[in-house]
């Protein structure tokens, strides 16, 4: 019997990647034997994991995950997956789930019931609750993020609410918004596939987000020439892939963007009529400039200059130029924490829409910028739902009283209730909370004592607060907090989830969470009745009735808050329902809960055409948004002056604030690899990818290497003005860092690179820069 | 026990010669061979082996890309 069982789960697993080999050819067969033969109940899901938003099918039995396989009707992934999304449901199963509430008792965390829990973190939040806070995640579903920016901002009147994508994706969104008025991308992955040229801006596509990469590559495989350019400090896996590697010293990618813009003006290669009707010029002072002043401002990033600054040489600056000064390429550039963690994130983030708009490389099918996102659900919940400090959901924010306003009436809170002043950022916070401005914390879906740069400083004292860690597993963090709640993962509870290309995403829940283990969405409705309970106004309505009050058809309120009705009910129907009244404004619509059930994602904005929903596969481009105005091609209809235009910002290069020097001499750079999730807390448990890659370690250059008498598997000292951290050396591995600089990757909790990362950030987006500070280097 | 199925695509006019060595790669049954690409079966006695047969592929001359598609684990204790 099991010989047959194997032997019919194979012929599955062949037929599925027959399927998924058709679909990549455009064609969709159905598999024989279907995937249901198998024994299995199969249900869609997004992966976990990236923000890449790769659909799943799971296969479930006896309660449990007992296989995934990727979704063939899913246009992003087309049925591929990468090593992380095949082992999303073995994530579900480590030995060490958290199962129970604990709280600490002297030195212990011991276990208490959910009720002590709720009743313990609803008196300490009526204690103070203009101090207390909430850090939450990309990883959020966008009821949960909705949950809780709702709790804190309407039930409490404070704005002390701030994401984890704070650290990946601002400056992103401040780049989009000072560029479009509008926060998130024009293009899709469609564009992947009708590019010719890519170009990736400090972007390790291969390994973080490796379907979207297989996805170009595949064309290539099928006869399909297409340019990669990968313009990197670092050679990694996708450099082998590429047709230029062209490698420049840190920060200096400010410099490069100019002199594309430089040379498509001093070659009168820029494109004439887009530049006329779709752009306007801005310096640094939001002072209006002409073209010939924008092009004055330019000319100190000639090609001499810029090779000078950058590493890069005149004829590797030339190519660039011609590239985007050639008509008939489709170009798209392609980025993620290579720009946005960095000092100049934001300008960095305007500077390549500036090459964009020049060259009239924008909103073409496959020739276009494309941001994309390193969360499930950094684009649908923190920066369309806006659990930041300053955000309100839609695109609102907290010091506009007209937006309050409409919150307010949606939330139905007393007027009044929004507080007008921001609260604090990411890194804000963790300093007040070191100093004891903030008196509370609740931790949600992130482990911010692994992933917050500068870790000494921005983690002092945090034992000595009043912290709250909401998680799957032990971690980092749940080890300081007083009081850590055991959460439902992935498949053990609803969600819906926003992806890079603006595509929303549904699944419901398959099997149970393990022991005590419950919602994250359930552990805030039940402190905030608990808080209710007791008499605190934040928590009543204008109607005196519960801030979070749900009603049945009959008209019957929902009691949400008792676990044992929660679970029989789909809150996340009920507050996606209600989100949605707030998806307007800025056009950013999504449509009714349940058409989602029905699809695999749409792209908003999504809109009611003929009794049908429709996405928008391009935005701001005519014949796919419904908001461009008729007769115009391109509409960036949320620009700020009204005039339509996208705004080239003069942005020059600017220093980084810490750079190599004798004491400190080589550069760090900090980021992901292909096995692990973040910090990883759930990828470290799939004994497959905790094998594979066993612990951190540090990626030197083998001359570097050479001279400092280091070979591979030497312990090294990794040593900044901040922290140091020992690691074994990895010196002809996965990656070749540039001369002068190493790469040390952040997911292993025994090796905390944060304590030696710099925590200075953009000003303008608040993002922290892992991506260079000083570092000295020697054997240990 | 997992059983693992991946698409692996080759450079052009390589599927032959990339076949002929993914068939020394231990666990492997290889089921398709087409211009451009290879579906393979992976039925590894233990969970950890999968991957390393996964990293083995990527390593093999002519091999461009490793796909996972399918991925059964329903008697593998974690």
């Amino acid at each position: 019997m099991l010989n047959t069982r194997r032997e019919f789960l194979k012929q599955v697993a062949r037929a599925s990647a027959l399927a998924a080999l058709s679909s990549q050819m455009g064609l969709v067969y159905a598999m024989d034997p279907p995937l249901e033969q198998d024994g299995l109940s199969w249900q869609k899901a997004p992966c976990r994991f990236c923000g890449t938003g790769c659909g799943t099918m799971v296969g479930t039995k006896n309660g449990r995950v007992m296989a995934v396989q990727g979704d063939l009707q899913n246009p992003v992934n087309k049925g591929l997956l990468c090593a992380k999304g095949y082992h999303a449901g073995a994530a579900l199963y480590g030995r060490d789930r958290l199962t129970t509430p604990l709280m600490r008792k002297g030195n212990k965390q011991v276990p208490i019931s959910w009720d002590e829990a709720i009743d313990a973190i609803a008196k300490q939040i009526a204690k103070d609750p203009s101090n207390f806070s909430i850090y939450g995640s990309g990883q959020w579903t966008i009821p949960e993020g909705y949950t809780a920016m709702k709790f804190i901002k309407g039930g409490l009147g404070n704005n002390h609410i701030d994401p984890n994508a704070r650290l990946c994706m601002a400056s992103a969104v401040v780049g989009f918004i000072t560029t479009f008025g509008v926060d998130e991308p024009s293009g899709c992955y469609d564009d992947l596939d009708e590019c010719d040229t890519v170009i990736t801006w400090g972007n390790n596509w291969a390994e973080m987000h490796p379907v979207l990469f297989s996805r170009v590559m595949n064309r290539r495989n099928n006869g399909e020439k297409i340019n990669y350019i990968d313009l990197a400090t670092r050679q990694t896996r996708s450099t082998k892939a590429a047709d230029h590697y062209m490698e420049f010293v840190p920060q200096t990618d400010l410099a490069i963007a100019n002199c594309i813009c430089y040379q498509l003006l001093e070659k009168g290669t820029y494109d004439k009529d887009f530049v006329a009707k779709h752009v306007r010029f801005k310096d640094n002072e939001k002072k209006d400039l002409s073209i010939e002043e924008y092009k004055a401002f330019l000319a100190e990033y000639n090609i001499e200059n810029t090779s000078k600054l950058s590493g890069l040489s005149k004829e590797q600056l030339k190519y660039l130029g011609d590239i985007f000064g050639d008509k008939n390429k489709k170009v798209l550039s392609l980025w993620c924490m290579g720009m946005n963690q960095h000092t100049r994130g934001t300008w960095i983030n305007n500077l390549v829409y500036n090459v964009h708009l020049l060259s009239g490389k924008f909103g073409k099918p496959g020739s276009t910028p494309f941001s994309l996102t390193g969360q499930p659900s950094a684009c649908g919940t923190c920066r369309e739902v806006g659990t930041l400090a300053h955000a309100l959901p839609g695109g609102r924010v907290v010091k506009n009283a007209e937006h309050r306003k409409q919150v307010e009436d949606v939330w139905q809170c007393k007027p009044g209730s929004i507080n007008a002043k921001p609260g604090f950022h990411t890194i804000s916070m963790f300093e007040a909370f070191a100093k004891g401005d903030l008196s509370s914390m609740w931790v949600q879906v992130t482990n911010p004592a692994q992933s917050i740069p500068n870790l000494h400083k921005n983690l002092a004292n945090s034992d000595k607060r009043f912290l709250v860690v909401s998680d799957v597993y032990p971690t980092v963090t749940t080890r300081l907090a007083n009081i850590v709640l055991p959460s439902a993962l992935w498949v053990e509870k609803n969600g819906v989830v926003g992806n890079s290309e603006r595509r929303t995403q549904q699944w419901f829940k398959m099997v149970d969470p393990p022991g005590d283990a419950r919602d994250d969405v359930w552990q805030m409705l039940a402190v905030a009745h608990k808080l209710y309970e007791m008499g605190f106004a934040g928590m009543k309505n204008r109607n005196g009735k519960f801030l979070f009050h749900m009603e049945d058809e009959n008209g019957k309120e929902i009691k949400s808050w008792d676990w044992n009705v929660y679970k029989t009910i789909n809150t996340d129907k009920i507050l996606f329902d209600e989100y949605r009244q707030l998806t307007l404004l800025k056009h950013k619509d999504i449509a009714p809960y349940d058409e989602y059930v029905k699809t695999r994602g749409m792209r908003w904005p999504v809109t009611e055409q003929n009794g049908r929903w429709v996405e928008t596969k391009r935005r701001f481009v005519a014949n796919d948004d419904p908001y461009v105005a008729e007769g115009r091609d391109i509409d960036i209809y949320m620009a700020k002056a009204g005039d339509k235009k996208a705004i080239a910002w003069a942005r020059p290069y600017n220093a980084p604030p810490e750079v190599p020097d004798a004491k400190f001499p080589f550069w760090l750079c900090t980021g992901r690899v292909i096995e692990h999730w973040h910090t990883g807390t759930m990828t470290g448990r799939v004994k497959e990818l905790k094998r594979a890659m066993p612990h951190a370690y540090v990626e030197l250059h083998p001359e570097d290497a050479r001279e400092l008498g280091i070979t591979d598997g030497d312990m090294v000292k990794i040593k900044s003005r901040r922290g140091s951290i020992i690691l074994p050396a990895w010196v002809l591995g996965r990656g070749k860092p540039a001369k002068g600089s190493v790469f040390v990757p952040f997911f292993d909790e025994t090796k905390l690179i944060n304590e030696v990362t710099l925590d200075a950030y953009c000003p303008m987006s608040k993002e922290p820069d892992y991506k260079k500070c000083a570092v000295l280097v020697e054997k240990a | 026990m997992p059983i693992t199925s991946l698409i692996i695509g080759t450079a052009p006019g390589e599927s032959a010669n990339v076949a002929q060595q993914l068939a020394d790669v231990p666990y492997v049954t290889i089921t398709d061979v087409k211009e451009d690409s290879i579906i393979v079966i992976t039925d590894t006695p233990q969970s950890e082996d999968d991957k390393t047969c996964w990293d083995a592929f990527t390593g093999i001359p002519g091999v461009v890309s490793s796909d996972v598609i399918y991925h059964n684990f329903e008697d593998v204790e974690q």
